[in-house]
């Protein structure tokens, strides 16, 4: 069984947002819809101020609050460690919204919560996320932890990562490179 | 059917507003509402949680007729139960509109999550109705009570659970420091009996006034008494909530209670819910007095309580959560209900209004106990 996970260089990112374009297009969402978005954060005192963008999106959490709260099980985890939503499930309360402490719900005119599919469907089929594979400078690594010569496994062994917002306790499969300073 | 008479103008307006506003909602979804995907729960909310709980207080104050011994508090059983379940019946007409998708419900009995709140939100309530409508049968072809005083029984369980798991559903978020942790479940249950008391004050005078009688000294002055205690600890529990949250060292809970007491919410919080809501009826109920002063202070705590669950429901989101360390775009987030959102709560208030006079026309509610207008009421509170 794969075990997804996504690996992010933030100090690569230059903040052009051809992932959320690329995300856009792949699911066809209206241009207020989006499914990741990037940060900007300063580091810093004058005269020495350095800009990070962090890219943000559904962290597909092992230990998801927003799979925890749904009175449906609407959303849900697969075994391969995508959190999904069933569309047909939801009825629309929008808990998930409230308890997701990454705020990457978004309501859509049907009133079903929409996030990051990770692409499932079509990462089965060997394919990267179009937020990966657009990316010019590859701030984005997606793939099977589970296998020691994919790309991610690789590269989780050369550097140090951090999770966001890990004393929520939600184990995020998104990790960051964590850079000196 | 009950005839129609000229007071049920203004909840008949309201119905046809509520209606407005739910065609509203059916055609334009989310962008009916006044949320956001940073807001994502607003007055509807707050609405449903204000019915709920009245619907629950009011079934509460009702059994303690039951169970206290006190004549003043039994002549309320069979009101509290047709109370309730309209106040329980608008409560619920509003979350359904307020739901993206209420018929995808039947996976909440074929996909069930017994981790979620809101799963146990929905048995507990359909319980509660099923029961209130075994009562109120019980209550019209059961002259001895025998089986109503069983289902009482289990109703009264059902009912603090009921409202304790609402606020749970709250309580257990824990991205949201404001609503986290055990004081919410309690505090609910507490503001629940104080707007159930006072939803009960208000229709007895009003529905004795309806026949040219004043309500019941007795029955008045023991609902004042109940709103009077509740009151009190409602406003001690506030005090507590205020200091513990501007005290706080979690940024975000101390954000949302300076929110609360001198940021955006401030007007709100200080005039409607603490003053309107609750200092003034504590003037006005802690002087002994007759029925009319009961009910000008079940009004106005009414209006607070309302304000009360719209300040909670908003405090708790205002403040924006930190997902990357040292970033926070805006200071607070903005959320203001739309026109639908007020005429779907003022729909759910006239259908409430209207459900009521219904029963006490079609049905016997036993509150026939009234005195003549000019008669000393004081003397018959302190018989």
């Amino acid at each position: 069984m794969a075990h997804y996970a996504m690996l992010i260089d933030a100090a690569r990112c230059t903040g052009c947002a051809a992932c959320r374009v690329a995300c856009q297009l792949q699911w066809q969402l209206p241009p207020e819809v989006f499914f990741n978005r990037l940060e900007f954060r300063e580091h810093g005192q004058y005269p020495d101020v350095r800009q990070e963008i962090v890219p943000v999106q559904c962290m597909h959490c092992d230990n998801p609050p927003c799979a925890t709260v749904c009175p449906t099980k609407a959303t849900y985890k697969r075994a391969d460690g995508l959190v999904l939503i069933d569309h047909d499930k939801c009825i629309g309360c929008k808990y998930c919204v409230v308890a997701c402490p990454y705020d990457v719900r978004q309501v859509n005119d049907r009133g079903i919560p929409e996030k990051c599919r990770f692409c499932a469907g079509f990462i089965e089929k060997g394919e990267q996320p179009p937020c990966a594979s657009t990316c010019m400078n590859d701030v984005r690594v997606f793939g099977d932890l589970d296998d020691p010569n994919s790309a991610i496994s690789k590269k989780m062994k050369t550097v140090q990562v951090y999770q966001l917002a890990a004393e929520k306790g939600t184990k995020p499969r998104v990790f960051y490179v964590k850079r000196g300073g | 059917m009950p005839k129609f008479e000229r007071w049920m103008a203004l909840p008949g307006l309201l119905v046809l507003a509520g209606l407005a506003g739910a065609g509203y909602k059916l055609v334009y979804g989310e962008h009916a509402l006044g949320t956001t995907a940073a807001v994502p729960w607003g007055s509807l909310i707050a609405g449903y949680v204000f019915f709920a709980a009245a619907a629950t207080g009011v079934g509460l104050v009702g059994a303690a007729g039951h169970y206290s011994g006190r004549p003043a508090l039994a002549a309320l059983e069979r009101p509290s139960l047709f109370l309730a379940l309209s106040l329980l019946l608008a409560g619920f007409g509003l979350i359904g509109i307020e739901l993206g998708n209420p018929l995808h419900m039947i996976y909440i009995v074929f996909s069930p999550n017994l981790h979620s709140g809101i799963w146990w939100m929905g048995l507990l309530y359909s319980i509660y109705m099923a029961l209130l409508v075994v009562e109120c049968y019980f209550s019209q072809t059961d002259p001895a009570n025998k089986n109503l005083k069983f289902v009482s029984a289990l109703a009264v369980v059902n009912k603090v659970a009921a409202v304790c798991n609402l606020g749970a559903i709250f309580a257990l978020v824990a991205t949201r420091p404001f609503w986290h942790g055990f004081y919410f479940p309690l505090y609910i249950l507490l503001t629940a009996i104080l707007s159930g008391a006072a939803a009960l004050a208000a229709v007895m005078w009003l529905s004795a006034r309806r026949r040219g009688r004043e309500a019941d000294g007795g029955v008045m002055a023991a609902l004042g008494r109940i709103m009077l205690a509740a009151a009190a600890v409602t406003l001690l529990a506030n005090a507590g909530k205020v200091f513990h949250g501007l005290a706080s060292g979690d940024p975000a809970l101390r954000e949302a209670t300076a929110a609360l007491v001198n940021g955006p919410l401030a007007l709100r919080f200080w005039v409607l819910e603490i003053g309107l809501g609750l200092l003034v009826p504590l003037a006005l109920l802690v002087k002994p007095g007759g029925g009319e002063r009961v009910f000008r202070a079940a009004v106005m705590v009414l209006i607070g309580v309302f304000f009360m669950r719209l300040d909670f429901v908003m405090a708790g989101q205002m403040v924006p959560q930190v997902v990357v360390a040292g970033v926070q775009h805006t200071l607070m987030h903005a959320y203001a209900p739309t026109w639908t959102e007020w005429a779907l709560i003022g729909g759910a208030a006239g259908a409430a209004t209207l459900l009521f006079a219904f029963s006490e026309a079609r049905f016997d509610l036993g509150a026939g106990k009234t005195v003549a207008r000019g008669q000393s009421l004081r003397a018959d509170a302190s018989a």
